[in-house]
This record gives structure tokens, sequence and C-alpha cells, in this order.
């Protein structure tokens, strides 16, 4: 366990080293995610029940299309060099990679769900109302990231490697964006936590879900 | 020419053309035209026999899928192909027919309804499995990932219609539903069963063709390398 801990932080220092000095995911990610922001604006236009009711599932569309990006980048890093063929052959737990990829994932995911939260609050007159959102928005990130790098390390060993994603993952994270936006909307209509809870527990219970399909099948994905 | 279709599945093949034209007969001349919607209805005999068909399939290819990776046999990869090939045909054949049923009864030629929705997410899996099929060359990766995708569609597909199953339905519930549903008469409901077995029948007829052709082109792939090199 110790030893699973020391190789999960040391791979995730190496991924977050990576990120500090090439900026290409985190930076990428929130500027794309900004431009969306500003996009909607036309769409929605001044329709102020429109700003406040579709909020929740407005940021999540947002969350999800940006967040792809960094789930191609994270494991190309990887492909690039054969640097995945290093990791594989190096004495570490399949289920150490797993996890440093999706903890690497959540991190920017979540940092982006952080600006992107309180910025939509800011530029469409829309109250947050709770901090509840803090942690709510921390269990759809994880969600994502941890079926996300998984169907991320399938793509990156195809032909069309970036198009396939978008298509392999959006249908089958649906449950969980669904459980995400309802759980999130409940917290933006003033709603309290009691009301929100089934919608929490059904996210707290995908997570699991999608986690252990992750650990589980990681393995296969990069057997060679 | 020696044929490369195995003689048993000749049979599957008479007992379905048989029991498909049974079910039609049935569906035009037996079962009683429905007196609210009239003959849009039987259109509805069709609908749930593609359905079950597609959800039938989606399992199947789930379990090859399984049974692949705990074999590592190529012919259930082909098999799980082949089931993903047909299902989708099927799962499209679903969501059209009830489109077609759906215009004169609700009004519209589509609604948000779980039922629905659920369907053509899973059809949109189906899709992306193909793609993701025609984008590895390598056979055991293939069947490696391909398994892989299966099973989290198959996990997946579920809790989609566990996390929508809340919003408002106004699909009927024929089966097992309060009888707020369609009433159906007793030939209505023997012509249902024997639809849907006829379909069975039909899909089982279908699979074991769609495999065949999977095994005969993965043959003279493998023969084709062979060749190569030997000319090398």
């Amino acid at each position: 366990m110790k030893l699973f801990l020391h190789d999960l932080i040391a791979l995730i220092k190496k991924d977050l080293s990576i990120e500090k000095h090439t900026r290409e995911i985190f930076l990428v990610m929130l500027i794309f995610a900004l431009s969306i922001l500003f996009i909607l604006n036309f769409a929605l236009d001044t329709e102020v029940k429109a700003r406040s009711s579709g909020a929740a599932g407005l940021i999540w569309v947002i969350l999800v299309i940006s967040g792809q990006l960094s789930l191609n980048q994270i494991m190309n890093l990887e492909k690039q060099g054969n640097m995945l063929e290093a990791l594989l052959a190096a004495p570490i737990s399949r289920t150490a990679i797993y996890f440093s990829k999706a903890i690497t994932c959540f991190l920017g995911m979540y940092g982006m769900a952080l600006v992107i939260f309180p910025l939509y609050s800011i530029f469409y007159n829309t109250p947050l109302n709770s901090a509840h959102i803090l942690w709510i928005s921390a269990l759809g990130c994880w969600g994502y990231a941890a079926l996300g790098v998984l169907i991320s390390a399938m793509t990156i060993q195809t032909r069309m490697r970036d198009i396939l994603l978008p298509i392999l993952f959006f249908p089958v994270i649906i449950p969980l964006i669904v459980a995400a936006v309802k759980s999130t909307g409940a917290i933006f209509q003033g709603e309290t936590i009691g009301t929100a809870m089934p919608w929490i527990s059904q996210l707290i219970a995908f997570n699991v879900i999608f986690t252990a399909i992750g650990m589980i099948s990681f393995e296969y994905i990069v057997e060679e | 020419m020696q044929s490369l279709f195995p003689k048993k599945y000749l049979l599957l093949d008479i007992i379905a053309t048989i029991l498909i034209l049974c079910a039609a007969a049935m569906v035009f001349l037996y079962a009683p035209t429905e007196t609210n919607m009239g003959l849009v209805q039987k259109v509805f005999y069709f609908h749930v026999a593609y359905a079950w068909v597609g959800m039938l399939s989606f399992v199947v290819a789930c379990a090859f899928s399984i049974v692949y990776l705990s074999k590592k046999d190529l012919r259930c990869d082909l098999a799980s192909e082949a089931a993903v090939e047909i299902g989708l045909v099927f799962t499209l054949l679903a969501v059209g027919s009830g489109s077609i049923w759906a215009r004169p009864i609700w009004n519209t030629w589509w609604t948000w309804d779980p039922r629905l929705t659920t369907t053509t997410i899973m059809a949109l899996v189906y899709i992306g499995s193909m793609f993701l099929r025609k984008s590895i060359d390598d056979p055991n990766k293939r069947g490696r990932i391909l398994s892989i995708y299966c099973i989290i569609g198959c996990a997946s597909v579920p809790l989609t219609f566990f996390s929508i199953r809340g919003y408002r339905s106004i699909h009927p519930v024929v089966i097992g539903g309060a009888s707020s549903g369609m009433n159906m008469t007793p030939e209505m409901l023997q012509t249902l069963i024997f639809s849907v077995i006829a379909f069975t029948a039909f899909y089982l007829a279908l699979l074991a063709h769609r495999y065949t052709y999977a095994k005969v082109r993965e043959d003279v792939e493998i023969t084709k390398l062979e060749l190569e090199d030997m000319d090398e």
C-alpha cells in the first residue's frame, strides 16, 4: 500500500510538472470553456429565466465539452515517444497508473469547475446559493475523470484517436451527467441539501461503479 | 463451389422464415384492429419485437465480450461484432417504428420519454463501438478494447434509464404496468408474443449469417497474411 501511494504520488507529480512546464492542458481547457461561456450569452440573450433555471445544465455542458480536451491530452502525453510502454515496463502497478491519470484529470476538471461556477454566476447574475456546490461538483468531476481516462486509454490506441473520444465517451457518461446536473440544479434553485440528496446518492453510486469499472478494466486496455 | 455456410444454420433460416410469415399473417389477419387507434396500432407488434431484439442483442454482445476477455477466443469477438451490428439495426427500427406510431397517436414524432431516450442512447453506444472496431487493426487489441467498451455500454445504458426514469413518461406500459396502458384482447397478446418469438428466431438466423461472414472474412485475412509471408 505504501509503495502504491508512493508510485501514485510520483506519477501525479510527473504529470503536474509536465503541465507546469508546457501549460498545454489546463489553460487551453479554461480558455475554451470561457469561449463557450461567452457564446452562451448570444444563445441566452436576455432570457433571465433560462439563464437561472438552465444554469446547472449549461455549466455541466461546458465542463463536459472542455474536459474532453484534457482527456485527449493527458493520455496523448504518454503516447508521445512511447512513454506508455516505458510506464508499463516499469515496476508500477497498472492501478497506480490508472489512478494517477484519473486524479490528474480530476484536478484539471475540478480546477475548471471552481472557475466556471463563479464566473457563470457573475456573468449571468445567478446566485450560487450554497457552498455545497463545491463538493457536489467534485463528485461529478471525479466520475467524469474516472471513466474518461479509461475511454481515452482506448482511443489513443486507435487510428481515429481524438475524434473517437467524444463519440465513445458521451453516450456512456450520460447517467453521471444527469445526476450531476440535477443535484447542482437543485442547489441553484435554492433548495435544501435534503431535497437534492436522492440525486447526490445517485451521483455517489455512479462514481463508485465507474471507478470500479475503470480500476478493473484499465489493465486489459493497456495490456500489450 | 462449396458453400461456406454450415448446413445446420439452414434449418434455422427455414424456421425463422416460416415464423416471420406466420407472425405477419397473425398481425394482419388474426389480431383485431384497435378501436381508438385503428390500423396504426399494428406497428406495435413489430415495434415491441424490434425493441426486444435490440436489447437482447446488446446483452448477447456483452456476454460474448465477457467470454472473450476470460478465454481470449477470437470467435467470441466476431460473435460480439455480429450482435452489435444486428442490434443496431433493430434498435434503429424500434425507434423508427415507434415514431411512425407516435405521430398520429401522440401528435409528435418524438418525445423525451425515458424509454425513447435510453433506446436511442443505446443506439449511439452501438454506433460508437462500430467506429471503434473500424479504427483498430490488430485483432487481439481490437477484441480486448471492444469487449471492455461493450461491457461499459451494457452497464451504462441501464444506469441511464435508471437516472431518467423519473422524467414524465407518456409511453404506454403494456406488460406488467398498471391499467393506464393499452388494454389488449387475448388475440392481441397472442399475436404480440408470437411476433416476439418469430423475431427472436429471425435474429438468431441473422446472427448465424453475420457471424459466418465475420469468420470467413477473418480467415481470408489470415490466409492473405500467410501468403504474403510465404512470398517473402
